[in-house]
């Protein structure tokens, strides 16, 4: 077996005090090779607590946590914890915090070195780590990490991981304070991991736009249980669900919502911006050839233009109409289209 | 890391909770003051009831309670040992090189052990049932004649709050990093001593650097909000002495009375050495045997 797969899972939290906490109750889940998750809840709805179980840094209460070949919960022989974490890299919350060494190629080198790998193959490692991640090996090897900025440090931690060439890789809310430019680089960086280094690819987020961009599996947790666990793809069908649980519904599937009920009947499954655009260059052919049909000396040129970018403010449809004397740009915005 | 029973809050929202921290700050120096004078058994048995009724009505249970010794319980055995073999009074029982066994010293040990305990249990006590911030806020207070001659009061206190509110973020912080490490393959319980060290420091760097980093942010937030801009700040939370506190107040001066009268009005000869009211109290077994 390649993926993992977690059986009646439960944890509690500083048990037997006043400040017990139930943070996972009797889940159950089986991750396969090659998928790509996205985790959605609120805080404290158990979803760290989850990712840490796979990785051995908290034991398992009750439940059983297998991760490909090795079973975590296991008394004798005692779990192979070395091998588990080559397999399984894990980027936390603000992994710049936990850079530590005064060059840029140590602190990368830092997991390999206790893999106790040769010194030429750890090079090799940072070497690949860091051009993967987009950080000139020559140029910023001697470096110190405290001296980057945010965005940069990131990318460094992260590169710490990616040295170890986990095949499942991690992530927990690894876009969480960056400017909008850092997170559309974090977010090309793990799709590009997935592609390069890791076939499965586990990544904790509270933006659902986020998440829906790449992920193809959707697990929401709410109140330490999995409320869901879909195809991304039939996200859609679930708006209400996630409303009632106070979590965002995609913006895509927020417009394409407001579009239909003012009349714009677009087809198919919408969940991503994408998905939005060709539904909606779609729909405005069709109306451009029924146009056509009707007054055939006219000539309509569509354009639309959806950007999602990490505020998620800017999404615009615009289609002008070269019939009319002055262009007809007629723009929908967000705000508009959610009144 | 995060089951440190020493110095927790403990809510349960019972009467002690519900006392004037002041009182409470005053109470238990009092009680660790007075706790070395005590002489009897008999006193060592009230000062027992006094606890264990203080911990009946404060809901703290007992395990939480007695986790606050065990952390002391190696200096507390250690202490009693020394005592033990090194105390030179009284009739000896075992002699071997330096060390001398007397009844005075088993005596004597006995009750410096249960001395200790008790004072561990009462002051644990005190941070039991009181929150940091209702601590801080009766240093403050107790501090107060301390202004007059130009010491600042309230910034002692503020440091000593930020300095305890940073406790708990930075142990939680720890957990992250050493969790963090541990991902990247690192071993902290493996190899020779000065290895072991040498791998602590990939969790003592970030640590110090969030350590200050925590520390700016917070100077920086004092002085958006103008901290220091008034010389006469007022307090969100006003203290108050209330009944509750007199009735306290009471009950532990019943005690101390006790613990006194007994180590100085009942004078015993020096031959025996039960002290205080255990002498008379053995004295009356004795002469209720005769009979």
């Amino acid at each position: 077996m390649q993926g993992i797969e977690i059986k009646n899972l439960s944890y509690t939290y500083s048990k037997k005090t006043p400040y017990e906490k139930l943070a996972l109750d009797d889940v159950s889940l089986s991750i396969n090779e090659g998928d790509f998750i996205g985790i959605l809840g609120h805080t404290g709805s158990g979803k760290s607590t989850l990712i840490l179980h796979i990785n051995a840094l908290i034991k398992a209460q009750t439940g059983s946590v297998k991760v490909m070949d090795i079973d975590l919960t296991q008394k004798r022989p005692k779990p192979d914890l070395k091998r588990l974490r080559t397999e399984v890299g894990m980027v936390f919350q603000y992994p710049e915090h936990q850079l530590f060494d005064d060059t840029i190629e140590k602190d990368i080198g830092f997991g390999p070195k206790n893999l106790k790998l040769p010194a030429d193959e750890i090079k090799q490692r940072v070497r690949e780590s860091m051009e993967l991640v987009g950080l000139d090996y020559n140029d910023f090897k001697d470096r110190s990490p405290f001296d980057l900025s945010g965005g940069q440090k990131r990318r460094v931690a992260i590169a710490g991981v990616i040295a170890m060439r986990p095949k499942i890789l991690i992530l927990d809310e690894p876009t969480a304070g960056l400017d909008p430019e850092g997170k559309e680089h974090i977010l090309t960086l793990i799709t590009r991991l997935k592609a390069e280094i890791s076939p499965t690819v586990i990544v904790i987020s509270h933006d659902i736009d986020e998440i829906t961009r790449f992920a193809t599996r959707l697990i929401v947790f709410n109140k330490a249980k999995i409320a869901f666990d879909i195809p991304m793809t039939e996200l859609f069908k679930h708006e209400k669900e996630l409303v009632a649980m106070g979590l965002e519904v995609p913006l895509a599937v927020r417009v394409a919502r407001s579009l239909r009920s003012k009349g714009i009947e677009l087809e198919g499954n919408i969940t991503t911006p994408h998905d939005l655009e060709n539904a909606v260059v779609d729909y405005y052919n069709k109306k451009h050839f029924d146009d056509k049909l009707n007054s055939p000396t006219n000539s309509v040129s569509i354009t639309s233009n959806i950007k999602n970018n990490a505020s998620g403010e800017n999404l615009s449809i615009a289609y002008s109409d070269n019939s009319s004397a002055t262009p007809n740009d007629n723009t929908i915005s967000e705000k508009e289209v959610l009144r | 890391m995060r089951d440190i029973a020493f110095g927790q809050y403990y809510p349960t929202g019972s009467p002690i909770h519900r006392l004037d921290p002041r009182a409470k700050l005053i109470f238990s120096l009092l009680y660790m003051i007075f706790i070395f004078f005590a002489k009897s058994y008999l006193v060592y048995l009230t000062i027992f009831t006094f606890i264990a009724v203080t911990t009946l009505i404060s809901r703290v249970p007992f395990r939480a309670v007695l986790k606050s010794i065990k952390v002391v319980l190696i200096l507390l055995i250690f202490t009693g040992m020394l005592n033990l073999f090194m105390y030179r009074d009284g009739n000896v029982l075992a002699e071997w090189w330096i060390f001398r066994i007397t009844d005075k010293g088993i005596d004597f040990s006995i009750k410096i052990m249960l001395r200790l305990a008790f004072l561990i249990i009462g002051t644990s006590m005190l941070t039991f049932t009181t929150t940091p911030t209702e601590m801080t806020d009766g240093i403050e207070w107790l501090l107060t004649p301390l202004k007059y001659i130009k010491v600042p009061v309230h910034d002692i206190a503020l440091t000593m709050s930020t300095a305890l509110r940073l406790i708990p973020s930075l142990m939680e912080e720890t957990d992250k990093i050493i969790m963090a490490q541990k991902a990247r393959g690192a071993a902290f319980d493996t190899g020779k001593i000065h290895e072991r060290a040498k791998s602590m420091i990939p969790i003592l760097i970030p640590l110090f650097v969030s350590a200050l980093r925590r520390a700016d942010e917070l100077a920086d937030a004092l002085d958006a909000r103008c901290y220091n801009a008034t010389p006469h700040r007022t307090k969100m939370k006003k203290l108050s002495f209330s009944y509750r506190d007199a009735i306290a107040f009471l009950v532990l001066a019943a005690l101390i009375c006790f613990i006194m009268v007994d180590a100085y009005h009942f004078i015993t000869p020096d031959t025996s050495i039960a002290s205080g009211l255990d002498y008379y109290l053995v004295e009356w077994i004795k002469s209720l045997i005769a009979k």
